[in-house]
């Protein structure tokens, strides 16, 4: 159980929104992904590997913050939560850690 | 879903989303938010004069971890509508401009769409949720 005094330490960092990197820690995939920084290369790899027929557009150079627009056959039917959460689903325990923000815009093709 | 378990922030995070039609878990508050996209999206109820619940993630880092594990959604923030996750920052920003968030919400769309969703509309805000406090 976490005692009471820890629950305040997210109120010192408060005033950045860099606190969303205070999360616990989760574990990293092992290999080439255990390194500090994404890049959009990466992001568009593995979201295109992830989803089949997936193409994405990533942008984003300081290594935490990205945009990406994906369109994908996959996404047909599906509402936008639906098509996001593929998306994240990609980056499983990532987001909001290693990989601090992914804007989002899905298409449906 | 509304089983009791032995998770009572969990219980609290689920009876503040089904006991509010309106609710966003953000950053901050409407007021201060702490984060570009809780701002973005807070920006666009206050913009269309919703009457929306808010709840402050960041006075403990278990909220979060919570939330997310309850909505299966990754990122702050998150809006709920009549008990439903619509999104996060991304989605409400693309419902707000294309009028669909005016409509599920039973508002009107503001006339000039190039409004910038910025400023608080007096009078419609609902005090600022603290689950932390509903735990005490």
């Amino acid at each position: 159980m976490v005692s009471v005094a820890s629950l305040c330490i997210g109120r010192a960092g408060a005033a950045h929104c860099f606190i969303q990197c205070s999360d616990p820690p989760t574990a990293l995939p092992l290999g080439a992904m255990a390194i500090s920084t994404a890049t959009k290369e990466e992001l568009k790899a593995r979201i295109e590997a992830g989803i089949p027929g997936a193409r994405a557009e990533v942008s984003g150079d300081d290594g935490h913050h990205f945009e990406a627009v994906v369109a994908a056959p996959a996404f047909a039917g599906l509402s936008r939560i639906a098509q996001h959460r593929l998306v994240y689903d990609v980056f499983d325990g990532e987001l909001g850690d290693r990989i601090h923000a992914l804007s989002l815009q899905t298409k449906a093709e | 879903m509304s089983d009791e378990t032995q998770n009572p922030l969990r219980d609290a995070i689920d009876d503040a989303i089904r006991s509010n039609p309106v609710i966003l878990f953000m950053k901050g508050t409407p007021e201060q938010p702490m984060c570009g996209f809780s701002a973005r999206t807070a920006g666009a109820l206050q913009t269309l004069e919703a009457s929306f619940a808010a709840v402050d993630v960041l006075p403990d880092p278990r909220i979060r971890q919570e939330l997310s594990a309850l909505s299966n959604w990754p990122t702050i923030p998150q809006l709920f509508v009549n008990g439903e996750l619509v999104g996060g920052a991304d989605i409400v920003a693309e419902m707000y401009e294309s009028g669909e968030l005016a409509e599920m919400l039973g508002v009107d769309q503001p006339d000039d769409e190039d409004v910038a969703p910025a400023q608080p509309a007096a009078g419609q805000q609902a005090p600022p949720l603290s689950i932390e406090n509903r735990l005490s």
